[in-house]
């Protein structure tokens, strides 16, 4: 039985402090949607259980069963069962999915998997996410639609067989057919191999399929509203506005980058006000 | 002092040959395509050091894909001429994962309407010096250089790569891209790719990219279970497998690939 337990988790983004106490405990077989306007830190939080190198911990624990996940490396945390389904997979030029797939089986190994017994595993996601025959063949990402890389995710976690498993957007660029198909996947392998869920999604329909069997709204980063189906429902239907009314909050905006000269184009910031 | 060994290989038949060439046994290699013949050879150098000249000869309407992969284990000098005659095409690839220090020099003479010389060169450098000159002296002409570097720590990798196009070589094509990547801060890299251009109506370009792994890629790859030295082991080894697809050989490939996975691994469990 798998449970990830995260505990007054605090995250910084260079020097900024993102999350400011997340508490979430998900176990195995469970659904857990992530709600929340954007940039409070849904996203913050997935890549910091991952371990992505530009987010610093600053504060809490998070623990996979016995395991403190915070003392693992990127490489660990997946093999410990952790996965992440990322918004912007990488593009990788030169390395094929089928080498890359199978050099991340053979971490789980101790023995390497055979050529016969990879290829079949591999064709048969493949043919499951209804995905070309030739994406075993394909560079990584590379050339790949929106569409094919979420896909290409879900083709991934279905090989790795995590035991929680993290989806951040994993819905976005997908049409209403692919949508279901994939939604229907990821049940299928929970149903398999009963691993927890962390989703993160901004629509109701993906969550519709998936069956949240808990629901979470993170805002300002903290989650400050649990529930189930009926909050996504509400908030499907309400947006976020009555939360802020309810709780007393006001969520913070977006930030949006200013764009500035690095000095080397025509374009300078001028000190004159010119 | 040291003989002048020379070797000529006629290829006057169509398809694959393979042979190895011991270096410190022979200094001066003629490879001579036949005219509107189809060949690929894969040629391994083998030996402790050399200095060697290879000319290609390539008559009228010869297609050939040839694959030079150095194995010598000191140090590897080699002169290399690419010449031809009207419609020859040759895709040469150059394969230097040796622990050798090497000097390459490649020269392609396009003095025949409808030449087509491409290079493609994959390079782990510890100590690997290229220089490469594509001279356009007539029209309808085209040569591509692609090259691939690893280089590793210590090391040093250096690529002048230039496309000369002559007045009057009208519609010449000269395109070069050079990639490079970097595994430490302890090494020297240099590209320079050059086009002197003396025609208009040509097209020629240059591309380069110098640097380290990508953070990012790095962290993807490792959010699937592979250690830092086995991504960067994976994505040095897609760095370099270009060369695998220059003869287009599928038993070939799969062998190339091998090979370059076992010698990048030597250097990846170092890091």
């Amino acid at each position: 039985m798998a449970v990830l337990n995260i505990s007054d988790l605090h995250v910084n983004v260079e020097d900024k402090e993102i999350l400011k106490g997340v508490n979430l405990v998900i176990k195995d077989h469970e659904t857990h949607a992530l709600m929340g306007p954007n940039g409070n830190g849904k996203s913050t939080l997935l890549a910091a259980i991952m371990g992505h190198p530009k987010y610093t911990v600053t504060k809490g624990t998070i623990m996979l069963d016995e395991q403190d996940v915070l003392a693992m490396r990127v490489d660990e945390r997946s093999r410990a069962g952790l996965f992440l389904g990322m918004q912007y997979p990488s593009e990788i030029s030169g390395v094929t999915n089928s080498d890359f797939l199978r050099a991340a089986i053979n971490t789980r190994r101790e023995q390497p998997i055979s050529l016969f017994a990879f290829i079949k595993q591999m064709e048969q996601a493949i043919k499951d996410l209804d995905m070309k025959s030739d994406l075993a063949h394909r560079f990584l990402n590379e050339g790949f639609s929106g569409g094919e890389k979420k896909r290409n995710e879900i083709v991934q976690m279905k090989l790795l067989q995590p035991s929680i498993a993290m989806l951040d957007e994993i819905d976005s660029g997908l049409d209403v057919d692919a949508l279901k198909l994939v939604a229907n996947e990821i049940k299928a392998m929970q149903e398999n191999n009963h691993m927890g869920l962390l989703v993160v999604s901004h629509y109701e329909r993906f969550y519709e399929l998936l069956k949240p069997t808990h629901a979470h709204v993170l805002i300002n980063g903290a989650i400050v509203m649990d529930g189930d189906e009926r909050l996504i429902q509400k908030i499907d239907t309400l947006g976020y506005d009555w939360i802020e009314s309810e709780l007393g909050i006001e969520i913070q905006e977006e930030s949006v980058k200013q764009v500035s000269s690095i000095g080397l184009c025509g374009v300078k910031q001028r000190g004159d006000g010119q | 002092m040291m003989q002048d060994k020379k070797q000529t290989i006629y290829l006057t038949k169509d398809g694959f040959q393979e042979i190895q060439v011991d270096c410190d046994k022979q200094r001066s290699l003629l490879i001579h395509v036949d005219k509107r013949r189809f060949i690929q050879l894969y040629v391994t150098y083998l030996g402790k050091s050399a200095t060697l000249d290879i000319t290609i000869q390539m008559d009228q309407g010869a297609y050939g894909e040839i694959v030079f992969w150095n194995e010598t284990r000191d140090k590897f000098h080699a002169n290399i001429w690419m010449r031809g005659e009207k419609d020859a095409v040759l895709k040469l690839g150059i394969g230097d994962l040796s622990s050798s220090n090497s000097e390459i020099n490649i020269c392609g003479d396009l003095d025949h309407s409808g030449m087509q010389f491409h290079v493609t060169t994959a390079i782990l450098a510890l100590f690997k010096h290229v220089q490469m000159e594509m001279h356009h002296k007539t029209s309808y002409t085209e040569a591509v250089m692609k090259n691939f570097a690893v280089v590793t720590d210590l090391g040093s990798y250096q690529m002048h790569a230039s496309g000369r196009i002559d007045k009057g070589a009208k519609h010449s094509v000269s395109h070069q891209q050079t990639s490079v990547l970097t595994l430490s801060q302890n090494q020297t890299s240099e590209v320079l790719p050059i086009l002197y251009i003396d025609e208009n109506d040509v097209k020629a370009s240059h591309a380069t990219t110098l640097g380290q792994p990508d953070d990012l890629q790095l962290y993807y790859l490792c959010s699937r279970g592979l250690s830092r030295a086995q991504a960067i082991a994976l994505l040095t080894h897609g760095y370099l497998m270009p060369i695998a697809g220059v003869i287009q050989k599928e038993t070939l490939s799969a062998r190339l690939a091998d090979l370059i996975e076992e010698k990048v691994m030597v250097h990846a469990k170092y890091l």
